[in-house]
């Protein structure tokens, strides 16, 4: 209980098996500390979520082009449900189309990176997301305001 | 007129009555007057017969004395006794004298006083007269008695004076009566004369006007009556009726005259005397009687109009209804005929109205106007639509033969004028036609024709002036296209071949043809080597089309023309032509035919299948084009990202374990995925870079300036570069695109810049109108701003300034410069995207200038 | 139906404080949102209690001294923000005078427990305030930062841009499609 209140809780839904791995390594390099869930597409994400009694991820990190169900349909559907309101949700993605983008914020993403193309450069992404996620938690910022694009 | 004159008379009449009244006060005064006089007079000569009187009895006492002294004397003397007697009678009658004059001067106090004098003087006579009488028979005594005689003598001699004292005194009083007389009277008898002549003159004057009055009112009264009775007016006196409570409850007719009858069929001689109530029945039934009683009560004149049905007959009466003193004058004047001529009048007018309305109108849908001329006085009246003719409001300007011509078409002035002199000189104005200006600039053609007139020994001159200007521009468009038709018909022939149209007449009653040459060379056939009708052209017509050109024949002869333009032939040489067509039906000497033309577009079906091709494969290209965006988007960055994320993590893990050669080939292939990766980035700009203006919107470019600035500030910086600006233009446009505009331009020039030189950009604006402009482009707009932006920078030669443009042109070689060879392709895009034109000027090794117009 | 609501964060958490800490009757006096002061000592078992009743409300018992200091800077900076005098000092002196520690260690301590320095954190701050006036007020962007101490819109639209990724003018957008959105859904 006492690890659970300090340790993020993170979930990756990718369906790219090099990205989820990258990821994972950047993860491994930051200094916060995180617990990190992989999905291979938005409905596993969708169906872990929807589990009972599940530790739901404080942030999850949604790639949009994933087969059987993409990250725009996740967003969605997890801003439609009560329950998963809270958490927060970066778009991981390698489109920089400015349509995606608004999209996805207006259909409720908090923070919109690009797939970078080094590993450093994910790496300082990916931390800035966690404390920007973290900022939001534990400063008094207001979660309706809170968007970024990384 | 009459009445007026009969109340100056009375007017004038009021001096004469004053005048009559003083000459009766003055006959009263002179009458009162000399009645005073009279008895004047009567006092006066009772005086004077009193005095006349007096002296007689004075001269009677006296000589009583002097007779009674005779007497006694002689009795002495003559000794005679019987004397004696006589003195006695003599003494009675001299106290009687005396008695008498005593009382007749009574009143006179000096004359009493003289009379008692006379008394004593008497008495004394008496006693010696009497001691003289005892003496008559003694002689002896003669002394004494001659001394009583000498006593006598001396009485009597005092009595003489008492008496001569009496008769003076008498005079005196006579004489002063006479003065006062005289004093009383010496006035009265010239006045008196003058004041009654002065009386009977006003009497007479009085007399004379009075009778003329009176003669003048005869003859006012007898005209009265004879207008009365001549009238063409019922003039009826009503005097009031009372009833018990002593008001007015009805009048009776006291006067009526021969109009009732004529117009009531009433007889005067038997209404009169008579209530009106019983002879006018109708006046109890509208309630006129009690309005009559009112107004006779409160003395007004009241008239009113009123309509009657008498025997049928509809009557227009006026009634003035006038208060006397005694009773009301009622005058009915009959105005029927007025008051029907008033409604024809009425109508007629109503009538003339409409008509000039009509007429009005008809001017104006004729365009036609009038004017009057007053040669004379120069002035003029122009009718209302010849304003409007003119263009201009009515009255709009003084209509004058000056103000007129200054309208004048300029190129008729001097025609005008001439035909205006002729007209002035032969006083004959024939039609003619010249052209004004009306107030909007427009030319109208007038037509106009006048005629001269005399009114009121003014001469006049009125004109019609119609507007033909239509008529004429119909007339010059007609001439004009009798003109071109002339020249086409020439140009037509030769255009035909140009354009392979040939023409054709087509008799629809037996389906004879006439072609013309062309057509003939569009058939493969020398020309009119043939005879065409309808049927054997079949020959010619394309087996696939046959129907469709039996359609034609057949709609054309039932209904003139037909829903089919087109069809195909065979020609004479075996060449497929497409033909298109178009006929008319046309009566052409009495006959059903069908004049056209034939066009052979075979040149055009053939382009335009060529263009539909083209049109297709551009839309396919589109749509590979729509998916290669995808495939670059996505799946071509893909294994790129990943390429250089594991270099990365190579670079990250393994660096240090690579050999010298190895590291340098590991950058080339970092270099490599790199440039790949910027290509890949710069077509995605590049093909997004769409003409859709939806999201236009006012960019200031000097923010778009800013931003870029910001974004490549660290490249500035480094690269020691300077970037000058004037204030930029705010235009339509969308921002991310100006932005990368003005990012590529600036990367440009910070990228080619001079080794030696530290680079210095500098960008200018200004508004420049599109003439202004050289270079070539489709400009739609009126302004542009043209932009510059200079740099200091290592340049290029001027054959390449066209060419740097385009997409994958590098100048140089790709390890001396970094680059896609994209960049300026995108930058033209956008400008291009913006309805604008880019273009670089420069010279090699001395700096560019590119010259960016966007639409202001 | 969909209400707006507005609140006050510091009155919800001391009532919520307030009435958890009464519910176990705990002597207690509220210095403020971040600090509370107990007049006794707590049971382990108590404490427990009340940290798990407060964890429902998200309200987090901290028993570390730096995670304290450094709930009072981001209490203290508030307040600075919050302040009139915001920009008149430096936010080292500011911080230092407030809280009776040197900037450098208010520094390392703030960037070893949030990941973020205190500079950063002020511009996170003001980037929130920023974007919360531009979401429920009519204000302008150049009223806003006027408000906030902006030097410049230019000013204020750059730190946007480059903290959140996003133009002032494309978060609106967002905003507004998000309430539309939303409006049109329920």
């Amino acid at each position: 209980m006492e690890n659970n209140k300090n340790i993020l809780n993170i979930a990756l839904a990718d369906d790219d098996m090099d990205d989820r791995m990258l990821f994972e390594e950047a993860i491994e390099e930051i200094e916060i500390k995180t617990k990190l869930s992989l999905y291979n597409n938005g409905q596993e994400l969708m169906d872990a979520l929807n589990l009972p009694n599940v530790i739901l991820p404080n942030l999850i990190f949604l790639d949009l082009n994933m087969p059987v169900k993409n990250g725009m349909q996740c967003l969605k559907e997890i801003r439609m449900n009560p329950n998963l309101k809270g958490i927060t949700i970066a778009i991981y993605s390698t489109s920089s189309s400015e349509k995606d983008i608004e999209e996805t914020f207006v259909n409720g993403a908090n923070i919109y990176l690009n797939k970078p193309n080094n590993f450093s450069k994910l790496r300082k992404s990916v931390e800035r997301v966690l404390q920007l996620d973290w900022q939001y938690h534990t400063s008094n910022l207001n979660k309706d305001n809170f968007l970024f694009r990384l | 007129m009459e009445l007026k004159t009969t109340a100056n008379n009375s007017n004038k009449t009021i001096p004469f009555k004053i005048a009559l009244v003083i000459a009766i006060f003055l006959l009263f005064f002179i009458a009162s007057v000399n009645y005073r006089e009279i008895k004047h007079l009567q006092t006066s000569s009772e005086l004077v017969s009193t005095s006349l009187i007096v002296d007689k009895e004075i001269n009677n006492l006296f000589s009583q004395f002097s007779l009674m002294e005779s007497a006694e004397f002689r009795s002495v003397i003559l000794k005679d006794s019987t004397f004696a007697d006589s003195y006695i009678d003599y003494k009675i009658e001299s106290d009687k004298a005396f008695d008498k004059l005593s009382e007749l001067t009574k009143d006179y106090p000096e004359q009493q006083a003289i009379l008692d004098t006379v008394a004593l003087l008497k008495d004394k006579l008496h006693n010696t007269l009497i001691a003289l009488h005892g003496k008559i028979g003694a002689t002896d005594s003669d002394v004494e008695v001659i001394q009583n005689v000498d006593e006598t003598a001396e009485l009597l001699k005092k009595i003489r004076s008492q008496k001569v004292e009496m008769v003076l005194n008498k005079e005196a009083l006579l004489q002063e009566r006479l003065a006062v007389y005289e004093k009383q009277t010496f006035l009265t008898p010239l006045t008196s004369l003058l004041l009654v002549f002065f009386a009977l003159v006003v009497f007479t004057i009085a007399f004379i006007k009075i009778r003329r009055d009176k003669d003048h009112i005869q003859t006012s009264q007898a005209l009265l009556q004879n207008i009365v009775q001549s009238t063409d007016n019922i003039m009826n006196y009503y005097e009031p009726i009372y009833n018990n409570q002593n008001e007015v409850s009805d009048f009776k007719i006291i006067f009526a005259n021969d109009c009732n009858r004529e117009y009531l069929g009433l007889d005067p001689e038997e209404i009169i005397g008579k209530p009106i109530s019983s002879v006018f029945p109708f006046l109890l039934l509208n309630g006129e009687l009690e309005k009559m009683i009112s107004h006779y009560k409160k003395g007004e004149t009241v008239d009113f109009e009123r309509q009657v049905a008498v025997n049928g007959e509809i009557l227009w009466l006026h009634s003035i209804i006038k208060p006397m003193d005694k009773g009301i004058l009622v005058v009915i004047r009959n105005d029927t005929d007025e008051n029907m001529a008033h409604e024809k009048v009425l109508a007629l007018n109503e009538q003339l109205v409409l008509q000039n309305s009509i007429m009005i109108e008809a001017k104006r849908m004729a365009r036609i106007g009038s004017y009057t001329w007053h040669i004379e006085t120069d002035k003029a009246e122009i009718s209302d639509n010849f304003y409007h003719i003119l263009g201009y409001k009515p009255q709009e300007f003084e209509p004058s033969f000056e103000n007129y011509r200054k309208l004048i078409h300029p190129d008729d002035v001097v025609t005008y004028e001439e035909i205006m002199k002729g007209v002035m000189e032969s006083r004959e104005a024939p039609d003619h036609t010249y052209r004004v200006l009306a107030k909007n600039g427009d030319t109208i053609y007038l037509k106009t024709k006048g005629k001269f007139l005399r009114n009121k020994g003014k001469e006049i001159m009125i004109s019609v002036v119609q507007d033909i200007t239509t008529e004429m521009m119909a007339m010059n468009e007609l001439q004009k296209l009798n003109e071109q038709l002339e020249v086409q018909n020439s140009i037509f022939v030769d255009a035909e071949g140009v354009a392979g149209l040939g023409s054709y007449i087509w008799y629809l009653d037996n389906g004879e043809a006439i072609l013309s040459d062309n057509f003939y060379r569009i058939l493969g056939l020398e020309p009119k080597s043939l005879e065409i009708s309808y049927d054997s052209y079949k020959q010619f017509v394309h087996p696939d089309d046959l129907e469709d050109y039996n359609k034609l024949g057949e709609e054309t002869v039932n209904q003139g023309e037909s829903s089919i333009s087109k069809y195909r032939i065979i020609s004479a040489n075996g060449k497929v032509k497409h033909l298109v067509l178009n006929g008319q039906y046309i009566e052409k000497n009495g006959r059903p035919t069908s004049v056209g033309v034939v066009q052979n577009v075979s040149k055009k079906v053939r382009a335009d299948e060529k263009l539909r091709v083209k049109n297709l494969e551009l839309e396919r290209s589109n749509v590979e084009l729509d998916s290669f965006n995808r495939v670059a988007s996505h799946d071509l960055q893909e294994p790129l990202r990943k390429i250089q994320m594991f270099l990365s993590r190579i670079a990250d893990k393994e660096g240090d374990k690579l050999s010298e050669k190895g590291l340098e080939y590991f950058d080339k292939v970092n270099n490599a995925a790199q440039r790949m990766q910027s290509l890949i980035r710069n077509l995605l700009t590049y093909s997004r870079i769409d003409s859709t203006h939806g999201d236009f919107e006012k960019v200031d470019l000097n923010e778009v300036l800013e931003k870029v600035q910001d974004d490549i500030g660290e490249r500035i910086t480094d690269s020691n570069a300077v970037i000058v600006s004037e204030q930029l233009p705010k235009v339509k446009g969308i921002f991310f695109q100006l932005e990368q505009l003005f990012s590529n331009l600036i990367s440009n020039a910070l990228k080619y810049h001079d080794p030696l030189l530290a680079p210095k950009i500098n960008l200018k604006s200004e508004k420049v109108h599109k003439e202004q402009i050289p270079e070539d482009f489709f400009k739609t707009y009126k302004h542009y701003y043209k932009i510059t932006i200079v740099d200091n920078g290592i340049g290029f030669s001027e054959e390449n300034a066209g060419k740097i443009f385009e997409v994958f042109q590098r100048l140089h070689q790709k390890n001396e410069y970094s680059g896609t060879g994209i960049g300026l392709a995108i930058c033209k895009k956008i400008v291009e995207n913006h309805h604008g034109n880019i273009h670089a000027t420069s010279k090699l090794g001395k700096g560019s200038a590119f010259v960016i117009y966007l639409p202001a | 139906m969909k209400i707006n609501v507005k609140f006050d964060f510091k009155v919800c958490c001391i009532t919520i404080l307030e009435e958890q800490l009464n519910k176990l009757n705990i002597p207690h006096v509220v210095h403020g949102p971040g600090e509370v002061e107990i007049k006794k000592s707590l049971s382990s078992e108590d404490l427990n209690t009340l940290s798990d009743n407060l964890n429902s409300y998200g309200i987090e018992i901290l028993d570390e001294q730096k995670v304290v200091l450094v709930e009072r800077i981001k209490n203290t900076i508030e307040e600075m923000l919050e302040g009139d005098e915001a920009q008149l000092l430096k936010v080292s002196s500011y911080l230092s005078d407030k809280l009776n520690y040197s900037y450098a260690y208010l520094s390392n301590l703030f960037s070893e427990t949030t990941f973020t320095s205190i500079e950063n954190f002020i511009i996170l701050r003001k980037v929130d305030r920023t974007k919360e006036l531009m979401a429920n007020t009519n204000l302008t962007l150049t009223e806003i930062a006027f408000r906030l101490n902006y030097s410049s819109v230019a000013h204020l639209s750059g730190q946007f841009k480059k903290t959140t990724g996003l133009t002032p003018t494309m978060f609106q957008k967002i905003m507004k499609r998000r309430k539309e959105n939303s409006q049109y859904s329920s």
